[in-house]
């Protein structure tokens, strides 16, 4: 029933804090250069970002490599790539979860060290409070962020993502579409100077994630602030972002960055009509590959 | 509604059955009054003893030691719940010794508890006490640890302190596990009380039990057992209407 890794817990483990303070890179023998000079105009900007998990057996294992990135003031940038390329220590880093072992992120200029009052999250799934109501869900926000006139607040946005009068209903009584718009709601209740999103639309099905992206996109465009996205989903990144970076599996490098032409106010439906989308689906997917990372791996151990 | 009315009547002609099979079994002599008593038997005891004020008096201290040690084992074993879960180095030191306490059967320390701590009593709430403290225990620490890890990455994000993480998150959502410990403590806390008064002292319905056997009067043996039978029963209801208004965000299905 208990054993002994399970009470070691995992309660506040979940914070992801580096634990590979005290190491060195040098275990990688691989040539760390220093970090690059950035563009003066990249509202977030990633210099020589490197970071390496240490596995069981004290494997080093670089998720990312020397990684340079430049996102301007209201950009929207998706990262795609295989799975354990750094997508996710790139959100980490960047919202002062994880120390990296090499590199820095400036956000406006300045190194992240601990947590960004300005960084908006966006998890997996919707992380919503079961036992609070959509209401009390976005007032949750509000109450660790210390912003006052709360309840006006969260009826305000549940009304923006069309959520009047399901305020007092719990989180149990909801759809999974509309728990997803309490989770937007709440995303922008604090508005957030950055936003970070992992794989946010993942665990929808395809009509609810075409829907929760145009109720996204018309919330963002309100006030364009910059986002990094992560997704699995090529064309969910070609929907939503101004720019598209394609990793490389790990440790991950950029294979491709790729401009989305895209005219905004975007619409899901027209979207997949359009020529542009088509040939931009086509290349993301020509930098991506087509083999999968991990047969990959078994085949050169074996 | 109607469902509910119709169990509620089948249940009834089932304990109908069961006791008219008894009363039937022991009548045509087909088993020994002297041994299995019989209902008849067990209603005179109950009416008299509930006439003369000692089952009620009995009940009482059963009750007063079973609650005392309940809330003891509550108030320590919850905190102490979370303190594993929050700080894991001491949760994994101190896991074996948890594990080893839990499996030793508490009542074998009766007589331990006994010389411990007096022959009234006191030896009663610790016998309970010691069985609570576990369950509540072993009960937060795995709902303190069945955190969503969104929802705990969201927060450190939001700015949460460690307080507030405890305080927002991890108690409401470990609510549920330690309401599950309190209903499951119940009968244990009765069973530990009334155990602890078979050692010793000379109150409760324990003692009582005890000592009518020894003068083999069963229909007092089985009327303090159909007393206890009746307090369980009606705690159990009471824990359900708790769990209902504490966990009423709990939509079924979900």
């Amino acid at each position: 029933m208990m054993s002994g890794r399970r009470l070691a817990g995992r309660v506040f483990d979940e914070t992801k804090v580096s634990q590979d303070e005290g190491r060195n890179l040098s275990d990688l023998r691989v040539p760390l250069r220093a970090a690059s000079e950035g563009r003066g105009d990249a509202y977030v900007e990633v210099r020589g970002l490197s970071h390496v998990f240490y596995a069981r057996d004290d494997t080093p294992t670089p998720t990312l490599l020397n990684f340079d990135l430049q996102i301007g003031r209201g950009e929207f940038i998706a990262v795609v790539g295989p799975s354990g390329c750094g997508k996710t220590t790139l959100l980490n880093v960047t919202a002062g979860l994880l120390v990296p072992s090499a590199g820095t992120v400036l956000i406006d200029g300045k190194p992240v060290s601990g947590i960004q009052p300005t960084v908006g999250y966006m998890p997996a799934r919707d992380a919503l409070l079961p036992w609070r109501t959509a209401a009390r869900n976005v007032e949750y926000a509000l109450e660790i962020k210390r912003i006052g006139d709360r309840q006006a607040v969260a009826q305000e946005m549940l009304r923006r993502v069309g959520l009047a009068g399901y305020e007092h209903r719990y989180i149990g009584e909801l759809s999974q579409g509309m728990r997803q718009r309490v989770a937007i709601a709440r995303t922008f209740a604090t508005a957030p100077h950055i936003l970070l999103m992992d794989e946010p639309f993942s665990a929808l099905d395809a009509q609810t994630r075409a829907q929760m992206h145009e109720l996204f996109m018309e919330m963002w465009e309100t006030d364009r602030k910059s986002v990094i996205l992560v997704t699995h989903d090529v064309s969910e990144a070609i929907t939503l972002a101004d720019r598209v970076i394609v990793l490389s599996p790990r440790p991950g490098t950029i294979r491709l960055d790729l401009e989305i032409a895209l005219e905004r106010p975007r619409k899901t439906r027209n979207l997949y009509h359009q020529e542009q989308f088509r040939q931009y689906l086509a290349q993301l997917w020509d930098a991506l590959g087509y083999d999968s990372p991990d047969v990959e791996d078994l085949a050169s151990h074996n | 509604m109607r469902r509910a009315v119709e169990n509620n009547l089948i249940r009834l002609l089932i304990l109908a059955a069961l006791i008219g099979a008894w009363q039937g079994a022991v009548s045509t002599g087909l088993l020994p009054e002297f041994e299995a008593s019989s209902p008849s038997a067990v209603w005179n005891a109950l009416v008299q003893q509930i006439g003369n004020g000692t089952l009620l008096t009995d009940i009482g201290v059963t009750l007063k030691e079973a609650a005392l040690g309940f809330l003891l084992g509550i108030a320590v074993g919850v905190p102490l719940g979370f303190a594993f879960a929050t700080f894991p180095r001491v949760g994994d030191i101190l896991e074996p010794f948890i594990t080893m306490l839990n499996a030793l059967p508490r009542l074998a320390l009766a007589p331990l508890y006994l010389l411990w701590f007096g022959f009234g009593s006191g030896s009663h709430i610790a016998l309970v006490f010691s069985i609570v403290v576990f369950i509540m225990l072993v009960n937060t620490i795995e709902g303190a640890r069945s955190q969503d890890p969104d929802i705990m990455t969201l927060s450190l994000i939001l700015g949460a302190t460690r307080m507030q993480t405890i305080r927002k998150v991890m108690l409401p959502a470990t609510a549920p596990w330690i309401v599950a410990g309190m209903r499951l403590s119940t009968a244990y806390a009765l069973s530990g009380a009334v155990v602890g008064e078979m050692f010793s002292g000379n109150g409760g319905i324990g003692h009582t039990i005890v000592a009518a056997s020894g003068f083999f009067d069963l229909g007092v043996v089985f009327a303090g057992i159909v007393m206890i039978m009746l307090v369980a029963w009606l705690f159990d209801l009471l824990g359900k209407q708790i769990e209902r208004r504490a966990l009423h965000w709990r939509v079924p299905g979900v």
